[in-house]
């Protein structure tokens, strides 16, 4: 809770990760920052002290997008640079620590989701992230794998980031530039029209580099484990859960879509003390 | 081991920033846009700038400085008014000067500036067009292999189509002079001749995938009638070439 002329608001719903979203939060401001200097550099003018690197270079994605071109040629696909090979590098390691943190603490545009979804949970309320039909949702979720062939296919073969087209990260990031293609605005205006109804859509149904790091979920070091010796099975840690993970019914988590927000443990929802912790597998 | 969000925090601040400061130590980190390309690492270019790393952010002269290139090549090659400042024109800016229809921008210069500096450089990626007068200075320079004069037939744009401006060297194809749509006939020279390509592919109904594919070809490749879209493109060819 916080005083804000004399009102008492209450910034974080209570046994939240609110950690989590102060991390969110820099990051969003970061790339934000980052993204106008870059606009601003290309006018010939820029503020000092922050980067003014475009939004290519700082995804993590950009750098799977030209590892083709960088295996069989030894060149970045154009608009890219080290750093998003680098940042792709960084991305597989905390993957392989601890899941796709990098989804749930730092992407700006899970970040962004999960603002509108604060909104939409108010509208909705419990009916909210419980729109789409179980089977129907079950099924949409491998839709990503398929985005994340295509994109990879049609980047190797044109040689270009095709996908930019269609990318919402980027649009978000560049809506202001005049450079940005009305798909890529459309897909930013759907996923967040959608997470009004669906907490995180372009994480759970479409995105590619979600879709990689998600496999990490089957060997990641730290994983989310559920005591059964002290569980109430009261369900809290599913209803919470983002990605609508049955966290309840199984010891370890290794859905794919798991984003380690940690949202489900003993630490946020869960009432008892100790029952679902993010630790190392075999460890009690 | 077990971690709560306090410290899972710090680890991600440590592995992300850690990383970046990390492969900044070892000069591996670039981020910012360069202003120039980039060398070549490997091969008998190695140490010389590679065209494909041109953006579009690039002016003519840092165009020029770096490849060798004098602006008033690149300069006549685009088309561009006589009085175009090279230090302030950006390759980017190309695009907006194209009326049509086919993209000439940053990736046509790249293909102009490895062919005119004899650098290497892919040309079986995806095809970048180049205005009739770029191709013309390439010509002259007489520095080309076959492989890239044969690039050059498929990929030049004649802007404004008329026959007017289809090559006087006698290197233009029957079907360019005649103006007459055949099975032969490449999606190239029906936008040399004039037409659109969104024309085009409102008439084919489908997507121009290679324009360097023979009309065809490529009309057996999709399922479509050749004759029926035939008589539809000759009738809009001659309308603009009466």
């Amino acid at each position: 809770m916080v005083t804000v002329f004399g009102k008492r608001i209450r910034l974080f719903r209570p046994k939240s990760i609110w950690i989590r979203k102060v991390v969110q939060a820099f990051f969003f401001v970061l790339i934000a920052l980052i993204s106008v200097n870059h606009t601003l550099f290309e006018s010939g003018q820029n503020i000092g002290l922050i980067s003014y690197a475009s939004v290519h270079a700082l995804c993590p994605f950009g750098g799977v997008e030209t590892l083709y071109a960088y295996l069989t040629s030894g060149t970045l696909l154009p608009k890219l640079r080290e750093s998003a090979v680098i940042l792709m590098m960084i991305g597989f390691l905390t993957a392989v620590l601890f899941g796709p943190a990098f989804c749930g603490w730092i992407c700006p545009l899970g970040t962004i989701q999960e603002w509108v979804s604060g909104f939409g949970r108010k509208i909705f309320r419990r009916k909210f992230n419980h729109f789409v039909p179980e089977k129907l949702d079950n099924m949409l979720r491998y839709a990503r794998y398929g985005v994340l062939a295509w994109v990879i296919y049609v980047t190797a073969k044109s040689a270009t980031l095709l996908f930019a087209d269609y990318d919402p990260y980027f649009a978000l990031f560049h809506f202001w530039t005049g450079e940005t293609a009305i798909s890529a605005l459309v897909v930013l205006g759907l996923t967040l029209g959608l997470s009004l109804l669906v907490e995180r859509p372009w994480c759970k149904y479409a995105c590619p580099y979600g879709a990689l790091l998600g496999l990490s979920n089957f060997f990641r070091v730290f994983s989310i484990i559920r005591a059964e010796s002290t569980c109430k099975a009261d369900g809290a840690c599913s209803i919470m859960c983002p990605m609508n993970i049955p966290v309840d019914r199984v010891k370890t988590v290794r859905d794919h879509q798991c984003i380690s927000c940690l949202e489900c443990t003993s630490e946020a929802i869960c009432p008892v003390a100790k029952t679902v912790v993010f630790t190392t597998r075999g460890v009690k | 081991m077990t971690l709560n969000a306090r410290n899972l925090a710090i680890a991600l601040f440590v592995l992300m920033f850690g990383g970046i400061v990390l492969s900044m130590l070892m000069g591996w980190w670039a981020a910012s846009p360069d202003a120039v390309a980039s060398n070549f690492t490997s091969g008998e270019a190695a140490g010389k700038p590679n065209p494909a790393s041109l953006k579009g952010m690039n002016t003519l002269k840092q165009v020029s400085d770096q490849f060798g290139v004098p602006t008033e090549d690149l300069i006549r090659a685009f088309n561009l008014p006589a009085d175009t400042d090279p230090g302030k024109f950006k390759l980017s800016g190309l695009e907006a000067l194209n009326a049509s229809g086919v993209e000439i921008g940053p990736a046509s210069v790249r293909v102009f500036v490895a062919l005119y500096a004899g650098l290497p450089f892919d040309l079986d990626g995806e095809p970048a067009y180049l205005p009739q007068s770029a191709s013309d200075i390439l010509k002259e320079r007489g520095n080309l292999t076959p492989e890239q004069l044969v690039y050059l037939e498929q990929y030049t744009l004649y802007v404004g189509g008329p026959a007017s401006q289809a090559p006087a060297d006698g290197t233009a194809t029957p079907a360019v002079s005649a103006h007459l749509v055949r099975s032969s006939t490449t999606f190239t020279e029906l936008l040399n001749w004039g037409l659109s390509s969104t024309l085009i592919q409102k008439i084919m109904g489908k997507p121009i995938r290679d324009p360097a594919a023979p009309l065809g070809h490529y009309c057996d490749e999709v399922g479509i009638d050749f004759q029926a879209v035939r008589d539809q493109l000759q009738v809009e060819v001659d309308k603009l070439n009466p």
